[in-house]
Formats: C-alpha cells, structure tokens, sequence
C-alpha cells in the first residue's frame, strides 16, 4: 500500500490519496483491458459493418444466460468487497466466509458457461459458424481463461486471509496481496459487464 | 474509511443489478433488421448503460475514488474511449 501527497477532501478532514492494492497489478489490468479494448472494438465494427447477419445470428443466444452470468459476477465481486473490508478490520472468519462465497460464485461462472457452450455445440454453433459467433466464442473464451486465473487467485487470497492475525487491524503489507486479489476479481467482473452488453443484448 | 467503502460498494451493487434489469428490458421487444437510426439509438443506450456500470466497479469495487487522480483518469479514460468508438461505428455506418 502506499500513498501519494494530494489530498482528498472529506468529512471536513483531508485523506491521503492511496493507490489500492500492488501497484504492479495497475499496469497488468490496464495493458490486459487494452487488449479487451481492442477486441470490442473490432467487433463493434463488424456488428456495425454486418448488423443484418449479427442481429440474425445473435437471435440464437439465450440471454438469460447473460443476465445470471452478470448477477453471478457482480455479486461475487460485491462478496469480495466485503471480504476485504472485513480482513482489514480484522474479522477474519467473516472475511473468509464472503471470500468463499464470492469464490463459489466465481466457480458456478465458469460451470454455467461450460453448459452454455455444451448447448451451443449441441446445436451445432461453432465458431465457424459465422462471424458473430466466432466473436463471441473467442471473446468469451478468452474471458472464461481469465475467470478461471481469477477463481485461482480468490483461492489465493483465501489463504492470505486465514494467515492474518485474528483480532487486529491486518498489516499493510499483507492487505495489498488481498487487495490485488481482489483487482484482479473486479476487473474480470467489469469486461463481463462490457461482454454482456455486446453480446447477450440484442440492440 | 473502511466502512465507507463497504457502504458505497452495497449502494453500487443495488445499483449495479438495477441498472443490469434495465438494460435487459431495454432489448426486449426491440427486433427488425437494417441498422436504422432507432436501433443506433438502443445500442447507445446499451453500451452507456454498460459503461456507466464499468465506473461503479472501478470508482467502489476497485476504490479507485480515492486513488491519486491520474491512475482514476486512466482508467476512467479507457471506459469512455471503448463506449465512444462502439456508439461512433454504430452511428457512422447508419
């Protein structure tokens, strides 16, 4: 953890500005939402480019899926919020409890997605299919790969969490693994919220 | 401090899956082929619904509101220039 000199204005008090978590995991998350970036846009212009055929070919996914996928995600990352408010208070069978929780989350993610794509194959959509379908599986793959690093990483921080000492407020050092953890998760978290809207919403 | 963040992470989530429930009900009922300026308009919508979801989970879930200023930038510089590119493709070919 670690702190800059500007101030923020609050409750009449001026708090430092603290950069959350390793600073190292800043730059990991922005050069890998680049990379996301990159796809959306790419595919943002196809759909444009080709909408008759997307708009058709999106007619076939189920967006329910999508929609509990988002639940899913969000509350999983709301879970780990908590958990790490409660690890830096000190409660740490509470802190441990929401991580399970938000991990469990995570895992019926990566489980409800293997039969969404069960489904499809059933029906024989591959990603050759067409265009839009090409997109989507690889986008959500590629997102599926980083869910399954996250589910490792909340595993992780489990861990790190159950070393801290009961009872005290938890040292920084140890807070800024659990806080990277917890990055990761929400960035994970915040390109299903992007991939939701580009392909499980028919607009 | 820390029971701030938990509260603004709970108003963020209810606001979060509130905003998610919109956006669902947003595409039904919306169907036709040929991108005419109405479904421009709906995919707008979507994608600023989307984006002002990416904010909450950057400003609450990820604490950056109290980050120093140019990391929050970043990363809030990167939400509005994916949402401007996917709302300009979509109007630019109507």
């Amino acid at each position: 953890m670690s702190a800059t000199t500007s101030g923020v204005k609050g409750d009449g008090v001026r708090r430092l500005r603290r950069i959350p978590a390793e600073p190292g995991i800043w730059v990991f998350a922005i050069l890998d939402m680049l990379i996301f970036a990159e796809m959306f846009g790419i595919y943002g212009w196809y759909r444009a480019d080709h909408y008759e055929a997307f708009h058709a070919a999106q007619s076939t996914v189920i967006p329910a899926f999508g929609l509990a996928y988002t639940v899913i995600l969000l509350t999983s990352s709301w879970l780990v919020v908590l958990a790490i408010s409660a690890a830096r208070r000190g409660a740490l069978d509470v802190a441990d409890k929401l991580a399970r929780g938000g991990l469990a989350l995570g895992v019926s993610f990566a489980v409800l997605k293997l039969i969404e794509y069960g489904t499809k194959l059933g029906q024989g959509i591959t990603p050759v299919t067409n265009d839009f379908f090409m997109f989507f599986f690889v986008m959500t793959f590629v997102h599926l790969l980083h869910a399954s690093v996250g589910i490792g990483v909340l595993v992780y921080m489990r861990r790190r969490i159950r070393a801290l000492s009961p009872g005290v407020s938890s040292d920084a050092k140890s807070m800024g693994v659990i806080e990277t953890c917890g990055i990761y998760w929400h960035m994970v978290d915040l390109l299903w919220i992007v991939l939701f809207a580009l392909l499980y919403l028919r607009g | 401090m820390n029971e701030l963040v938990r509260q603004r992470a709970t108003v963020s989530y209810a606001l979060l899956l509130g905003v998610t429930l919109v956006a669902f009900w947003l595409t039904v009922g919306h169907g036709g082929a040929g991108l005419s300026e109405s479904q421009a308009l709906i995919w707008t919508q979507i994608i600023v619904l989307a984006f002002v979801k990416v904010r909450w989970v950057l400003m609450d879930f990820m604490e950056l509101r109290s980050a120093p200023i140019g990391l929050r930038v970043l990363y809030e510089l990167w939400g509005v220039a994916v949402a401007s590119v996917l709302i300009a493709f979509a109007w630019l070919v109507t």
